[in-house]
């Protein structure tokens, strides 16, 4: 029996009430490990033409099998179903705790199916599940969800909640449990609405932490991924690093000094002040406190303060995505208007990178007279971006057209040319003018345009594993299907992606090998990563997104970067997307049979 | 006296691999090596400096980094000296790949350490050297630079690209 697994996932019918209990096939656990992996395989099973917001759809929560465990970064937690913003399979991650508690409470995955005619929240405690009413709930906050919760179940308990947006299927709603992390892409907390499933509470101790099945090899492992990720010449190393320091935000003055910053919409690709919303000024200016999560030695979440009319508002994290899209894009770099919309985003529970987009959507919209109701906004305008938030939340006024997308509203309104959206989903903080990898990466993102999916600018910005010239095309194509396989992997260990700023196949082989207890390879989880990736891909195909499917905004195509840095450029992405399709191996978009059964999806399948 | 060792085809140029040379700087030290070896004028300086693509260590630090070849030495002082990659070779600066960890890798593939920063693998030499660290606004990436020659470069310069695979996110 492999280690590192409960061996336990519940499968939950909310529209009975049933719950059953299975252990999960090893030759599933061998093939796609766990954490997105084996959600994916999982949301295959389901099949893909289910409706997103239907009771048919499939919510998995899911841990890894280093979840739980010592292993440095390992505190992520995977959502995975099919998304109701893109109508592909979709996984997000959130750090904090709740993935390593859920390992402890004896679970590997929650398989959630059905929707409770009245709200409810579930109690994973025990290897038992339990269903609870939850009206009380309902309206609530996600901040007053996990407070609530944690009160009535004590100090060991985890919680992840859905707020008002998930309530109101907000198609960008997502998840955030009680330390603000949030699983934030995708839509997840659209289909817990749907279901009405407004939280779940976790409760474990770590006396339940899985042991390595190769303890002398685990402690090799464990040393040389430590090793690396404190090294103090590093990124990552705790308290010295540029990532441990600043967070995600310390990109932001970079991104825009190189012109690969969106703003105004990705009407331009820098913006003046863009100092004031960054990781360095918001370190001397707002922190509180460095919070971390479960083993993770970098801790780059940033506890801060903002100040608006006179109230002080605590609050996690001033992340780079969330400034990014709540500042510079919808057109201005007021530190604390843009900490108090991440804090609302948060509160009201939907992902800050759709939310911003859908902001600067309606705000293009406004300036060139393509939406005329009385509640547009204009760039710049902070106080109606607030209220927009709320409008969106509760989808009232034009806040119920924004909450379907900004990619179903830019089409509603008639200009589908201003929603900056691949597959129905935003993009986040690269501009692929002045960052030619994410357009590849963007394009060929299995979930919607996404910077996690395959993060090139680690090569392109700071020359991870090898620097590339980010204005140069040649070899972003290649780079992108390494990146995609790798964090396919990751994800279902499941590890941060920081992790990989410091760690490379030769550690996560030894990791896992020590917990598994059999020799893995670098080039076995390479293989696993390209596995789930064209799993994903064969999902996305199945449910309509077939050839062509690959694009990006026109805007990146056809309208020249303004700033300094990438003056001139855009996208050459019909010569990435040629060199892509050759690596993996596809047809214009689409897995050939040969390549299904290569990986052993497709006999897989057969055999189920 | 200030002792040299040299690498490579340095070897097959003066048929030694190491030298004890006179000198305080280690421009005076190449100058006497040249003296000695007229062969390696070409091969070390380019005008009156260091040719851009040999690498010259005081225990174990570029001397570029230091005082170039101003850099004084003590009497027990040891110089290694590495030419460039010839043609054919493969050669990378990877990022966030730390010397240290490139040497465990080595050892465990079967490599025979020959120095400070070289190793011998089965039909491949393989050399590694701390460059300038990347700076990018607030970060600082550690930069390794690796090259491999020798019949077996390329299938070793593949095993250590794929071991020093990154990303990020």
């Amino acid at each position: 029996m492999l280690g590192g697994y409960a061996h336990r996932i519940a499968r939950i019918n909310l529209s009975t009430g049933q719950v059953e209990y299975f252990a999960p096939d090893p030759k599933d656990l061998e093939m796609y490990v766990g954490g997105r992996g084996l959600g994916v395989k999982y949301v295959f099973e389901n099949g893909p033409q289910v409706d997103p917001l239907g009771p048919e759809n499939l919510l998995c929560i899911m841990n890894g099998p280093l979840s739980g465990t010592r292993a440095k970064m390992s505190g992520r937690l995977a959502v995975v179903t099919k998304s109701p913003l893109t109508g592909t399979v979709t996984d997000s991650h959130m750090g904090g705790w709740t993935a390593a508690k859920l390992k402890w409470a004896g679970f590997d995955g929650l398989l959630i199916k059905g929707a409770a005619e009245r709200p409810v929240y579930l109690l994973v405690k025990d290897g038992e599940v339990s269903i609870h009413d939850a009206s009380d709930l309902w309206g609530k906050t996600t901040h007053e969800t996990c407070r609530i919760l944690r009160e009535r179940h004590g100090k060991d308990a985890d919680v992840m909640a859905i707020g008002p947006a998930g309530e109101n299927l907000v198609r960008f709603a997502n998840w955030i449990n009680n330390d603000e992390r949030a699983a934030g892409r995708g839509g997840t907390g659209a289909v817990a609405g749907s279901k009405k499933l407004k939280a779940i509470v976790v409760v474990g101790t770590h006396d339940k932490m899985p042991q390595p099945k190769d303890p002398e090899l685990w402690k090799e492992a464990d040393r040389l991924a430590s090793a690396t990720i404190n090294d103090p010449k590093n990124v990552t190393a705790p308290k010295k690093g540029g990532l441990s320091l600043y967070g995600t935000n310390v990109l932001m003055n970079i991104t825009n000094v190189m012109g690969a910053l969106p703003t105004f919409n990705a009407q331009h690709t820098c913006i003046e002040g863009a100092e004031k919303i960054s990781g360095e000024y918001i370190r001397e200016h707002r922190l509180i406190k460095d919070n971390t999560c479960h083993a993770c030695p970098v801790a780059c979440k940033k506890m801060v303060e903002v100040h608006i009319n006179g109230k002080t508002i605590r609050f996690e994290s001033y992340e780079y995505e969330s400034a990014w899209a709540l500042g510079a894009h919808s057109g201005h770099t007021d530190t604390d208007w843009t900490g108090y919309a991440i804090y609302l985003c948060n509160a009201y529970g939907m992902d800050t990178i759709e939310a911003g987009n859908a902001i600067a959507v309606l705000m293009e919209a406004t300036e060139k007279g393509y939406y005329q109701g009385e509640d547009g906004i204009r760039f710049g305008d902070k106080e109606g971006e607030i209220r927009i938030l709320e409008a969106i939340a509760y989808r009232k006024g034009v806040g119920d057209m924004l909450a379907e997308g900004p990619a179903r509203f830019a089409k509603a309104i008639g200009h589908p040319e201003i929603a900056l959206e691949v597959k129905g989903q935003s993009i986040p903080a690269y501009d692929p003018r002045g960052l030619k990898g994410m357009g590849i990466a963007y394009a060929t993102s299995n979930r919607g345009a996404c910077h996690l999916r395959a993060y090139t600018p680690a090569s392109e910005i700071l020359g991870v594993p090898y620097k590339t010239d980010p204005l140069a095309w040649e070899g972003k194509g290649k780079l992108t299907k390494l990146f995609q396989d790798l964090s396919a992997f990751t994800d279902s260990l499941d590890l941060c992606k920081f992790s990989q700023f410091a760690e490379g196949p030769e550690e996560y082989a030894k990791q896992l090998a020590a917990y598994w207890g059999r020799p893995v390879t670098p080039e076995e989880i390479l293989r696993i990563g390209e596995r789930i990736y064209n799993l994903e891909r064969y999902y996305n195909n199945l449910a309509g997104w077939g050839e062509g499917s690959d694009y990006l905004p026109e805007r990146f195509l056809k309208e020249p970067s303004d700033c300094a840095g990438s003056k001139g450029q855009v996208t050459e992405l019909d010569r990435m997307l040629e060199e892509y399709y050759r690596e993996r191996g596809w047809e214009r978009g689409v897995v050939p049979p040969a390549k299904l059964q290569e990986l052993g999806i497709l006999s897989q399948a057969a055999d189920d | 006296m200030p002792k040299v060792n040299l690498y490579a085809t340095f070897r097959d140029l003066t048929g030694k691999s190491q030298l004890e040379l006179p000198g305080a700087t280690v421009g005076e030290v190449l100058e006497n090596l040249v003296r000695a070896y007229p062969a390696l004028k070409e091969e070390l300086f380019e005008g009156e400096g260091l040719a851009e693509r040999v690498s010259v260590f005081l225990e174990g630090r570029d001397v570029r980094y230091l005082q170039g070849l101003s850099t004084p030495l003590s009497p027990g002082a040891t110089l290694d000296l590495f030419p460039p990659v010839a043609g054919g070779g493969f050669e990378r600066t990877f990022g966030a790949f730390p010397p240290w960890l490139l040497e465990r890798y080595l050892e465990e593939w079967g490599g025979r350490r020959e120095g400070e920063g070289v190793y011998r693998l089965p039909g491949a030499v393989v050399r590694f050297r701390e460059v300038e660290p990347l700076k990018v606004g607030s970060l600082s990436i550690p930069q390794l630079r690796v090259e491999v020659e020798g019949e077996e470069a390329e299938r070793w310069f593949e095993r250590i690209a794929f071991a020093a695979s990154r990303g990020g996110g």
